[in-house]
């Protein structure tokens, strides 16, 4: 009797879960349908389910200007992930290894900048560049951002310095090695895994992010996520065309997300769960 | 010791200069009348601003959608959340498989699911209109409607987020000891009694995380109720970071929104500063 139950549980579970999980995919699912399909497919209703894929909303797409829009994204997610690393690892070094005073504070510090109101920063933000020029610069635009990641990005890695016992520096420095060759060669290595999720969960944060971009970016500088609701005509809406940029600029994301979905909870919680 | 600093000053200093800066600006901004498309520069008015704020009906209209969404978006995606993550936790074959597909609504660009989600709910056109008109729901246009428009706005970002906290909840679980849980069971314990005397307690820091980390973020968001409705139709969508946004670069009234700003910059230190002393407490 009571086997059975288990049994039957079992399945219940399993349909369950796999009903949530087509609920998660479906729009990702119909995105990447519409487009491969033609227009025609495309707005059909009742959905036609069964149709020849086609790869000319692609060609469109690429031959077209997104493509300097998702380079644009590039360039501004992968400068300000270096940035960013590169500042919070040696910070990050620093405030798992040293006393602080205020360390408490600092968590706080760090919920502000990644939590704050946007609009409080971009205010300020878009006069300074206005009177500074840096409006539509990528200087402008890459420093928003290595901001808005670096104090999450320092408590993040510090939290994966702290996993590694101190100890090891220790004894590496008992045996000759200076205090900064106990970081580059003791610390630093075993950290790696940790910095690299940190390193995607910036590049997520970045490549998602819209509103400091809509208000600081023009012409020139523009990032994918500007330009894609501007793909919205005043005659026509060019659908299966948004849908085959809106699939090229999620392959980086959900890409990332896969190699590294076993860390990215400490990430996304900030570290306060393990 | 001089490495200490060294390795830690530079981001200190940059922090400083880039975040307390502004912040002091805007605060200061909040005592002035300061219209960027006029030409009369600052003139100082003193707590003016606050006292418009507080007798503004529009602001007060937004500040209650605000918290509706908030509570309505965070409340529905951690109980389904906290379900599925003891579903998940309850099985034993393809977990990998559920918990890595579960996870990419999270990712995905908020302004990709708003225009996608847009497409979808577009009267005749949209395939969730199309389930609906098969369910029985003519003609129905979410979107437009002013009733149902910030309802459907918040199904869509409980759809995203829900992964988050099926997430932390899930980890969360994998933390719990077995010891309790067999002694109660042997004990005789109802699974009704180990889920409310062994399971949530030992929860506290994760869902504390979820309720606190996903109150704040829906209060910020601004990308899916722009790219979906701009605030529409009429004042029915129009949030609070909607409403600030407009008022500071659609009319360019740069002393009011920065004193939204702060408003709301305020409430979420007041939010974190209560996940320091649930979560501090811990260390």
């Amino acid at each position: 009797m009571r086997i059975k139950f288990k049994f039957f549980y079992k399945i219940l579970a399993h349909l369950m879960l796999i009903i949530c999980m087509v609920i998660a995919l479906f729009p990702l699912l119909w995105i990447i349908r519409e487009s491969f399909a033609t227009r025609m497919v495309a707005l059909s209703i009742p959905p036609q389910w069964i149709f020849l894929p086609t790869l000319e909303n692609y060609k469109a797409v690429i031959s077209g200007d997104f493509s300097d829009y998702l380079l644009n994204s590039f360039i501004i997610t992968g400068a300000t992930v270096c940035i960013t690393i590169t500042m919070a690892t040696l910070s990050g070094y620093g405030f798992a290894r040293y006393k602080f005073p205020y360390k408490k504070n600092m968590f706080f510090f760090t919920l502000t900048t990644r939590m704050g109101p946007p609009i409080a920063f971009a205010l300020p933000y878009y006069i300074m560049y206005i009177r500074l020029h840096l409006l539509d610069t990528y200087l402008g635009i890459i420093l928003i951002y290595s901001v808005y990641n670096l104090a999450f990005c320092i408590w993040l890695i510090r939290g994966f310095f702290q996993d590694i016992p101190k100890e090891l520096d220790e004894i590496a420095m008992i045996d000759g090695c200076s205090e900064i060759g106990a970081f580059i060669r003791i610390s630093l290595p075993l950290a790696i895994p940790g910095i690299i999720t940190t390193a995607i969960l910036s590049f997520i944060f970045t490549w998602n992010e819209f509103f400091y971009a809509m208000i600081l970016t023009r012409r020139d500088t523009q990032p994918y996520t500007v330009q894609l609701p501007n793909l919205i005509g005043f005659t026509r809406i060019k659908w299966e065309e948004m849908c085959a940029s809106a699939v090229l600029a999620l392959i980086p994301v959900i890409a990332l997300a896969l190699i590294g979905r076993k860390r990215l909870v400490r990430g996304i919680t900030f570290g306060s769960i393990k | 010791m001089k490495l200490k600093y060294y390795l830690t000053m530079p981001s200190i200093i940059f922090l400083l200069i880039m975040v307390v800066f502004p912040l002091i600006y805007t605060a200061m901004l909040t005592f002035c009348d300061y219209n960027l498309t006029r030409s009369r520069g600052i003139t100082f008015v003193g707590i003016n601003n606050y006292i418009n704020l507080f007798f503004n009906e529009r602001f007060w209209h937004a500040v209650s959608l605000s918290l509706y969404y908030t509570g309505l978006s965070v409340g529905i995606s951690f109980l389904v959340g906290f379900g599925v993550a003891l579903l998940l936790n309850s099985i034993i074959s393809f977990r990998w498989l559920y918990s890595t597909f579960l996870l990419i609504p999270m990712v995905m660009t908020p302004i990709i699911v708003g225009l996608g989600f847009r497409f979808m709910y577009s009267p005749r056109l949209g395939i969730i209109s199309y389930f609906l008109s098969v369910l029985g729901i003519e003609d129905a246009n979410l979107l437009g409607n002013p009733e149902w428009a910030l309802i459907t706005i918040i199904l869509t970002d409980i759809w995203q987020w829900t992964p988050f906290a099926i997430a932390v909840l899930y980890a969360g679980l994998a933390y719990i000891p077995q010891e309790p849980v067999e002694a109660a069971r042997v004990d005789g314990a109802s699974s009704f009694q180990i889920l409310r005397y062994i399971t949530v307690p030992f929860m506290k820091i994760p869902i504390v995380t979820v309720l606190v980390i996903r109150s704040m973020d829906v209060m910020r968001s601004f990308d899916k109720v722009f790219i979906m409705t701009r605030g529409g139709p009429g004042l029915s969508t129009e949030t609070l970071s909607i409403y600030s946004w407009r008022v500071g670069f659609a009319w360019f009234k740069m002393g009011e929104a920065s004193t939204m700003g702060i408003f709301m910059l305020i409430v979420i230190i007041g939010i974190s500063s209560i996940l320091l002393r649930i979560c501090g407490s811990k260390e």
